[in-house]
């Protein structure tokens, strides 16, 4: 005799009398991230329409006075070091305790602040889209933790020079993931420039991301996390695309992880994503991390997929924004962990969006690790998936 | 009251509860459930931009759950790591077919991988075909007849012998041979 499968999950399920979901407090965080979404948009029209303010001032000085367009010097000047800077404003030496003693944690001994950027939107903007998360280190995140609103950062010379000005808020539950103990996540624009010299472009070259972010434990200790510490390239105001550039030339910098990696490329689900032109590929990974050695592999990870052709070279860049990154960040304990699930992505080709031409691709993800309980900072890994055969569409 | 907030309200009045159900087989814990419906609500009402009806809606909730699922399963695997301490194949009663106790059918479904277990909750929970499953994890329709294969013979040794339905007898004999 045997049991049917309809009928165990139907009394397992239906003989439930399940609380009625809590309209109120749902509604509160459904305003609330509506209202930061809206902000973020904002933030994203402001910054451009303050970046073509300026180049249309540019334009037109050099078109009024009739001379070459030659390369400008950066009107910019980076803010340095201030003494007493409060954590995550203009000035702070990252990591530096605030006026009010209150510690920066980047230990992750607790609580890990991920933080990853991605290009800017299209049309292109001067900000750079940031997106963080809150994980418990060991375990889930408390019932009832309070958070604020993280604030990101680019810092040269460990100096910070850009942030976002979006206020951190009070204290509160900000995101709906507190209470059953998931991550706690944002995505929002980084204005290029707000420290100085506000809606200017940073000059070219090399920065790095961090993130600060509140937390209050139901005991009422508070916590200033400090998150990040990758590099940004930034090129015209906006993260660099990797486009061209030697699949060998992809920074590695932990080797004592292996990682496995397995992409895949299809058609997008288009009934899943009806906001996206039905015609388009997605491109996914999933990603398996595990210690080479005796060694915890415990921390923070995000991954980017990359294809490159014959030569070499990528040509696809999984940092289009989009749909976000291919892999977002996830934490690992210990011994590692695999199946990391994959996020769609479009797969055109970088540099000018039109689709990858036909043909046999190699497939890479680089995975960004910031080690729990580790120093500050990023390390890398990269894997190569299967070749990723395109076909004509 | 605004467009959504009115959706939300008949949609929770309507339908929470058949949705804390169904999450229910998915997380194993009502409370987990509960959160995860109203995580799945607050981000389908905050993410879309116009919500017309709690019809319309109520399938982009029932994804979100789904995603939310499988996507956090690694952040809130307590019970999975736990699974096997009240469900192991040797200790599998009822045999005779009189399992009828809600704990071991969760804990039998615990057992199983968060897409196995997702393809197991729509197939014999929410009647969805083959085909429908496919389209609401975005999976081929082989991976989701493997997925229920797997799934079936992971709650027969469990549970004992499981009647399932013609769908995935067929996929049973088509994957074994």
């Amino acid at each position: 005799m045997s049991t049917d499968l309809h009928d165990l999950l139907r009394s397992a399920a239906d003989g439930l009398d399940p609380e009625m979901p809590d309209v109120s407090a749902m509604s509160g965080r459904i305003r609330r991230r509506r209202a930061v979404r809206a902000g973020a948009t904002t933030a994203c029209v402001l910054a451009l329409a303050g970046a073509l303010a300026i180049t249309a001032a540019e334009l037109g000085g050099v078109q009024h006075r009739g001379e070459p367009a030659v390369p400008r010097p950066s009107a910019v000047t980076l803010p340095t070091a201030v003494a007493g800077a409060e954590p995550g404003t203009c000035g702070w030496e990252v990591g530096a305790a605030g006026a009010d003693g209150l510690e920066v944690d980047g230990s992750d001994a607790t609580y890990q602040l991920g933080v990853q950027s991605a290009r800017p939107s299209d049309p292109p903007d001067t900000a750079v889209r940031v997106e963080t998360q809150l994980f418990g280190t060991a375990a889930t995140l408390p019932r009832g933790l309070r958070s604020t609103y993280p604030t990101a950062m680019l810092t040269r010379d460990g100096v910070v020079v850009a942030r976002t000005e979006m206020d951190a808020g009070a204290l509160g539950e900000t995101s709906p993931a507190t209470d059953h103990g998931g991550a706690i996540s944002y995505g929002f624009p980084l204005a290029p420039v707000t420290c100085g010299a506000a809606s200017s472009q940073l000059p070219d070259g090399t920065y790095q991301l961090w993130a600060v972010q509140g937390v209050e434990a139901g005991d009422g200790e508070r916590t200033l996390l400090l998150g990040g510490g990758g590099d940004v390239n930034i090129v015209a105001g906006s993260p660099a695309a990797t486009c061209g550039m030697p699949v060998g030339d992809l920074p590695r910098s932990a080797p004592d992880v292996d990682v496995t990696a397995h992409v895949y490329y299809g058609d997008l689900p288009a009934d899943l994503f009806p906001d996206i032109e039905n015609d388009r590929r997605w491109l996914a990974a999933s990603v398996s991390v595990a210690p080479d050695q005796e060694q915890s592999v415990a921390g923070n990870y995000s991954g980017t997929v990359y294809l490159a052709d014959a030569s070499g070279r990528i040509v696809a860049d999984g940092t289009d924004p989009t749909l976000g990154q291919v892999v977002g960040l996830y934490p690992i304990g210990a011994a590692g962990g695999s199946d990391l699930v994959t996020t769609p992505q479009l797969s055109n080709r970088c540099g000018d969006g039109e689709k990858l031409a036909p043909g046999t691709y190699r497939s890479f993800v680089v995975l960004d690790l910031d080690r729990a309980g580790g120093a500050p900072g990023i390390e890398h890994l990269v894997a190569e998936g299967a070749r990723v055969v395109v076909g004509a569409s | 009251m605004t467009d959504w907030a009115q959706v939300l309200d008949e949609l929770v009045r309507v339908r929470g509860q058949a949705l804390v159900r169904h999450a229910y087989l998915l997380t194993g814990d009502v409370a987990d459930a509960e959160d995860l419906v109203q995580d799945a609500i607050v981000a389908t009402f905050a993410r879309r931009s116009r919500v017309r009806s709690a019809e319309a809606v109520e399938g982009y909730v029932r994804r979100a759950i789904l995603t939310t699922y499988i996507d956090g399963y690694r952040r809130r695997r307590r019970w999975r790591d736990v699974a096997h301490l009240f469900a192991r194949p040797d200790e599998a009663r009822g045999h005779d077919g009189s399992v009828d106790d809600r704990a071991d059918v969760v804990a039998a479904l615990g057992t199983l991988a968060p897409r196995v277990r997702a393809c197991v909750v729509l197939r014999f929970y929410d009647d969805l075909t083959v085909a429908d499953i496919a389209a609401e994890l975005g999976l081929s329709d082989g991976a989701v007849k493997r997925y229920l294969s797997d799934g079936v013979r992971a709650l027969g040794a469990v549970l004992g012998p499981v009647r399932d339905d013609d769908e995935t007898h067929t996929v049973l004999e088509r994957t074994t041979r």
